[in-house]
């Protein structure tokens, strides 16, 4: 678990997930498995996916069309 | 002054006349079905549950239904709640004086496509993602997309006059309806459009255009029954691209470029404060990275034909760039758009002052308001807010969204809208009216800065109601109490709601 700002801790390098630091969260613990957490995450993308799908028959990004970067500047935290 | 109709309670004699319309399976009195049609998911008085419950449910199928229970509701003198999916912000489907409650979420068939003409006429129960996923083998689809997308249904849009995401392009709900049928208080079934009865036509001059008076009404004059929908050919692309910028005057002045770019197929400007920036970097993973010196963000989409979205493409992030926008990336830009199709997804939690977490539900308090008052009014329910967190401590401050909130083009005035937690177990008396008091201080606000006090949920919550007199001041609340009186003489229909119940005061009785 890694500290990256003020009160949110980066627990899941490998799928990019943060939480609110442990400390915050006395009233309402949070106890969420590991298999579970990839799930939801898995889970998430798909209906993200599902989402553009649904709306366009295609998903423009900008980086292909101009000059604009792929990644944003908090890429690779 | 004295009240010329007050309500009468449901009795057995009422439930009886209902079974034997619709069939008994079609009312529940049970309490599992009346709870949960009780509230809806704004802030809640949640002490006072009891008040609101609805003491039947009916669950029509057709207009011929809806009309047999109005009718009841009319020799018995019961009030009627129309209800859809339940997502409003402004606890239109919310019972204020019991009654009975219609659901229409069993009217849900889809009755007609009409590809030559484009359109498709529909039921008010179904929801645009069910009517799409029918509509996607033919090409075709129906654009209104809020951010209840998968959960609000088409009833409700009408009821409230809804705002889609990608309405500066595709136009919204009130934009997308060609024409109605509505039941009226009194029963009587009527067929409305743009004038004239024609129902496929969306432009005409004949006679009144009554279908935009039932649009956004909140279910106070009639219930709507089927309703004919605008088609558009399935867009071929989308294309979503955020910029950070350093200051929020900075990402103001790009809002304004961007939104008048001219460009046909932009389907959304969005600004985000510096505070909505720091919320969500406190708690939504994909801001969470953003660096310190990204204060304000503008998201913008783009829909339509590949070739025009990629062309546009390139004249919106020149602009961007021009006026201080750093593009923040592919992931965030096409992730965060497609979540904002279903912002149920949002954690409901939020902070006590001293950043421990609780659960919390959300609170959107929404206006309209025009581009030059933007800052002002920013600065306003900020203080506004924040006051209230430090006194009560119950309420966190989300930050506020200005959205482009025009028909087929980006300028004009703004949603704007604040987001608020309210940690609702620790709700009581006290400091549930400390927060209707804070609603006042915002609407007050909006007023003053010539806004109004809806852009799309609504006004028909304590704290809003109250002010619509005020904002139609010009003969315009007169008018509305005279058409309500005239269409619901009894007034059974969601009575009470946009402060109509003044449209049955008798004033000169008690002078
Ligand atoms: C997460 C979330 C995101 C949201 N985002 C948006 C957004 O982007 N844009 C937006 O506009 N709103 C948004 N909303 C608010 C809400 O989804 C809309 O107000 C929606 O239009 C309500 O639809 P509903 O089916 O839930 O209606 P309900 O809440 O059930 O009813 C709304 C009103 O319509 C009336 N009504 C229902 N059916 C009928 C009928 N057949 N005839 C006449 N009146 C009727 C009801 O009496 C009530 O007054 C959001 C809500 C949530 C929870």
């Amino acid at each position: 678990m890694k500290r990256v700002r003020k009160g949110v801790v980066l627990c899941r390098e490998d799928l990019h997930v943060f939480e609110v630091d442990p400390s915050l969260m006395t009233r309402v613990p949070q106890d969420v498995t590991d298999p579970e957490q990839t799930r939801i995450v898995r889970n998430r993308w798909e209906y993200l996916d599902w989402m553009h799908r649904h709306f366009a028959h295609k998903t423009v990004l900008l980086s292909e069309v101009t000059d604009a970067p792929v990644h944003g500047p908090g890429h690779g935290h | 002054m004295a009240t010329l109709t007050v309500p009468n309670p449901v009795t057995d004699q009422v439930i009886t006349a209902l079974e034997q319309a619709l069939g008994k399976e079609k009312v529940r009195t049970d309490l599992g079905a009346r709870i949960a049609r009780t509230r809806v998911p704004a802030p809640f008085p949640v002490h006072r549950f009891a008040e609101h419950m609805p003491d039947v449910v009916v669950l029509p199928e057709t207009a011929e239904e809806v009309s047999a229970i109005l009718r009841i509701a009319n020799q018995f003198r019961v009030p009627v709640v129309p209800r859809a999916g339940g997502t409003g912000l402004a606890d239109g489907a919310v019972p204020l004086h019991k009654g009975i409650l219609l659901d229409i979420k069993k009217m849900n068939k889809i009755i007609e496509l009409d590809l030559v003409n484009r359109t498709v006429t529909v039921q008010p129960g179904l929801n645009m993602l069910k009517l799409n996923e029918y509509l996607a083998p033919y090409g075709v689809f129906y654009p209104d997309d809020p951010a209840s997308y998968p959960v609000s249904i088409i009833g409700g849009r009408i009821g409230t006059s809804g705002w889609s995401l990608i309405g500066s392009r595709y136009g919204h709900t009130r934009d997308l309806v060609i024409s109605l049928q509505v039941v009226l208080p009194t029963g009587e079934i009527v067929r409305l459009s743009d004038g004239g009865g024609a129902p496929k036509v969306r432009k005409a001059s004949t006679g009144y255009n009554l279908k935009q008076l039932f649009i956004g009404t909140q279910g106070t004059l009639g219930v709507v029954t089927e309703a004919t929908l605008e088609l558009f050919p399935k867009p071929e692309a989308e294309l979503a691209a955020f910029f950070g910028y350093e200051s929020f005057e900075e990402a103001y002045r790009s809002t304004g470029a961007l939104s008048t770019s001219g460009l046909g197929t932009l389907a959304a400007v969005i600004l985000f404060d510096e505070r909505k920036v720091d919320y969500l970097r406190r708690d939504d993973e994909a801001y969470i990275p953003l660096p310190d010196r990204i204060k304000a963000v503008v998201a913008t989409a783009l829909y339509g034909v590949e070739e025009e979205v990629r062309a546009a493409a390139n004249r919106l992030f020149r602009i961007a760039k021009e006026t201080g926008g750093e593009y923040l990336g592919d992931e965030l830009s096409a992730g965060d758009w497609a979540s904002r199709h279903d912002r149920y997804a949002t954690p409901l939690h939020g902070r006590l002052p001293d950043g421990t977490v609780v659960p919390m539900s959300w609170h959107c308090e929404d206006a309209a308001i025009i581009y030059s008052e933007l800052p002002a009014i920013k600065q306003k329910w900020h203080e506004i807010t924040d006051r209230y967190i430090q006194k009560y401590g119950i309420f966190d401050n989300w930050g506020m969204f200005f959205y482009s909130n025009n028909p087929y083009k980006g300028w004009g005035d703004y949603l704007v809208e604040i987001d608020i937690g309210i940690w609702e177990q620790a709700l009581n008396e006290e400091t549930w009216q400390a927060w209707v008091n804070l609603k006042r201080e915002i609407t007050r606000a909006t007023l003053e800065h010539q806004g109004s006090i809806s852009a799309c949920h609504g006004a028909c919550r304590e704290g809003d109601a109250e002010f619509i007199p005020v904002e139609l001041h010009e003969g315009g609340f007169e008018l509305m109490k005279k058409m309500k009186r005239l269409l619901d003489p009894n007034n059974i229909l969601n009575p009470s709601k946009n402060y109509l119940h003044l449209a049955y005061v008798d004033e000169e009785v008690g002078a």
